[in-house]
């Protein structure tokens, strides 16, 4: 082996040494996508999954709980919640074929300020400054544009290890997205690169991304955090 | 009335049914059940950790301990020992995932402050307490959630659904509080009736509330609490709190505030939502339909504070099989500590017959106490059932779901375990 591919393989390893998110499937359902996008700042969807079964004024009760313990939510994201885990996580969910039907709604026009609201605000904040030492900021952030693509690799795939943005050092773990729609991540990734400072900062000849591109990477099986943190790397010529 | 009689033959019946055919569920078995798929291993979460724990929560490292493991200790190594921390842990700002002590520099930095209703503040290092005379305190540790899975058998309760590995026998040691807090010289104010403590870890949003609990001044647990810095003989992991964790022997592992950094006296207990709302217990007897989760006060309910008695069988367990014939019954025992055990009664017919076990005294007031009965089992199914007592007369409900509670604290009914012989 060479040493370059030694050490790739030495840096995989460590990546994937702090694994800390649990790849966790919930049920499919409407809504499901606002409370990964939500639920998982806090804590993994395990705590859903192992609660599944408790009745729907529980999951109020729990939802009033999150409040205290840091989690905002709009009033319509909050019923929109409620309903799903009232539903699927419920005593009695629906049969799992009741809510193939979903992919039809997929089809209405994606509004990347709203995919942003719901996925990203819970950790990067509404004003896409991200949380000190917590949440790296995406206002501002010239890496959205590192690579046409890489903005979408983090989305789909999701970044965990030590990065810094801006001069400021981040350590954590963002989940892949992955239940997004093609058009949902790319409408959130062009947002977020024309908006909060970003577009200044983005190189003429790079375009907007469109859903055909999040499906050929989507279809990138086997692909980690850990490789997105490589990829990263390497567009920064070694730095992270 | 009526409402009161109808809910006692439901718990009558619910508790048959438990007791019975699904009583498997109840006692020390399922713990791989509990394994949500997509959950990465326990020895991949936090460095150090034994692969094969029971992962409740991967993002913030809570895995509990197979009582298989757990059985085989009489003190609880660390990289078996159950833990629970409240928030993720990203950047420079909180755990670090290994059973490691903290870094040199992060130990060097540490600094932890007293302060409050007092005309001194001080602060001291690591370092600081480093020079003074230190003490151990052999002690339970255990999760004021421990058993909050069992609870499901009269309603289920939302979060981490944990069985009995959510203890252990620990080794602490440290510098103890009471004599160290006069030491200070703080003058502290007549006015300050709570002493808080505040640990390090930070919540993952802004509006999270941060990590407190409080204590009255006077209560005399704090007359054996020690500001450790030692665990099992080593520094303490940073996944255990390292390098200094505030230790209340016998008191539940919420009360004893890891990562330190303030010691605060005050007047009212602290407004941090893990003091007022979370980790509390309601001071009447509740049922789901007169009590939600959001009802607690800090007049209605306590704080998690101290162990409630508890028995746990730790064999046989169910995957023992256990062959017909003669058997051995072990398993530990273990309360606050204000009173000797004086008494663990085993059955193995559901509680139809007991008979006393062999209590061996713990190492501490506050560690667990082994137990051992022999019995001998024929063919067919059995449930085995323990209860201890204390010289105060403290004993464990023999249905524990009698105290039922909406967040799933302090579960400490007789404990349960079928096997098939």
């Amino acid at each position: 082996m060479r040493a370059g591919t030694l050490l790739f393989a030495a840096l995989s390893a460590c990546v994937a040494l702090t694994a800390a998110y649990a790849a966790i499937e919930l049920p499919d359902g409407p809504n499901r996508a606002l409370v990964y996008g939500q639920c998982r700042t806090c804590h993994d969807l395990q705590y859903l999954k192992e609660s599944a079964g408790i009745t729907r004024d529980d999951w109020d009760q729990l939802l009033i709980s999150m409040k205290q313990y840091g989690l905002r939510l709009e009033p319509d994201q909050r019923a929109k919640i409620l309903d799903y885990l009232g539903t699927y996580l419920g005593p009695n969910p629906p049969p799992k074929t009741a809510a193939a039907a979903a992919p039809a709604a997929a089809a209405a026009k994606v509004d990347g300020a709203a995919v942003f609201k719901d996925q990203c605000t819970a950790c990067h904040q509404e004003n896409a400054q991200g949380v000190p030492e917590q949440f790296p900021p995406l206002a501002k952030n010239a890496d959205l544009f590192l690579s046409p693509d890489y903005p979408v690799r983090v989305v789909l795939f999701g970044l965990e290890g030590k990065i810094e943005v801006n001069g400021k050092k981040f350590d954590s773990a963002m989940p892949p997205l992955d239940v997004l729609s093609d058009q949902e991540i790319a409408a959130v990734v062009n947002y977020v690169r024309g908006h909060f400072g970003n577009a200044a900062l983005a190189p003429k000849t790079m375009k907007a991304v469109d859903a055909g591109l999040v499906a050929q990477l989507r279809g990138k099986k086997g692909t980690t955090a850990a490789h997105v943190y490589d990829y990263r790397k390497k567009l920064k010529g070694g730095g992270h | 009335m009526l409402d009161r009689s109808k809910r006692t033959r439901m718990n009558r019946r619910q508790f048959n049914v438990l007791a019975g055919a699904t009583g498997v569920a109840l006692g020390a078995g399922l713990p791989r059940a509990v394994l949500a798929e997509g959950t990465p291993d326990s020895a991949t979460i936090i460095k150090g950790k034994e692969s094969g724990m029971i992962v409740h929560n991967a993002k913030l490292g809570v895995m509990e301990t197979p009582l298989k493991d757990l059985r085989k200790h009489a003190i609880t190594p660390k990289n078996i020992l159950f833990n629970r921390l409240h928030f993720p842990h990203p950047g420079d700002s909180a755990w670090e995932a290994t059973t490691a002590a903290p870094s040199d520099a992060r130990v060097k930095g540490w600094t932890i402050r007293f302060d409050g209703l007092v005309q001194r503040p001080r602060t001291l290092t690591i370092a600081d307490l480093q020079k003074m005379g230190m003490e151990k305190r052999v002690s339970v540790i255990q999760c004021a959630g421990n058993g909050r899975a069992f609870y499901a058998a009269e309603k289920k309760v939302g979060g981490g659904q944990w069985h009995n590995g959510g203890m252990g026998n620990v080794e602490w040691e440290g510098v103890p509080l009471r004599p160290l807090l006069d030491s200070l010289k703080m003058a502290v104010s007549d006015k300050a009736l709570w002493l808080t403590a505040e640990g390090w870890d930070q919540p993952a949003t802004p509006e999270g509330s941060d990590f407190a609990k409080s204590y009255h001044i006077g209560d005399h647990a704090l007359d054996h609490a020690i500001l450790a810095l030692k665990m099992n003989g080593e520094p303490i992991p940073s996944v255990h709190g390292g390098p200094v964790r505030l230790i209340i022997p016998g008191y539940y592992g919420n009360m004893n505030v890891k990562y330190l950094t303030n010691l605060l006296f005050m007047a009212a207990q602290s407004p941090s939502v893990f003091q007022s709302v979370g980790y509390r217990f309601p001071n009447f007897p509740v049922t789901p339909a007169t009590f939600k989760a959001n009802d607690y006060t800090i007049y209605n309910s306590r704080p998690t504070y101290a162990h409630v008695i508890k028995s746990v069988i730790f064999s046989p367990l169910p995957e023992d099989k256990p062959k017909p014939g003669n058997i051995t019954i072990t398993g530990v025992a273990f309360n606050d500590g204000n009173a000797k055990i004086t008494k663990v009664e085993v059955s193995t017919d559901g509680g139809k017959t007991w008979t006393d076990a062999e209590v061996k005294e713990g190492m501490s007031p506050w560690a667990w106490h082994h137990f051992t009965a022999k019995a001998k089992l024929g063919k067919g199914k059995h449930l085995l059932v323990s209860r201890a007592t204390d010289a105060l007369g403290r004993t464990q409900p023999i249905n524990g779901l009698a105290r039922w509670n909406p967040r799933g604290y302090e579960w400490n009914g007789a404990d349960h375990v079928e096997v098939t012989v």
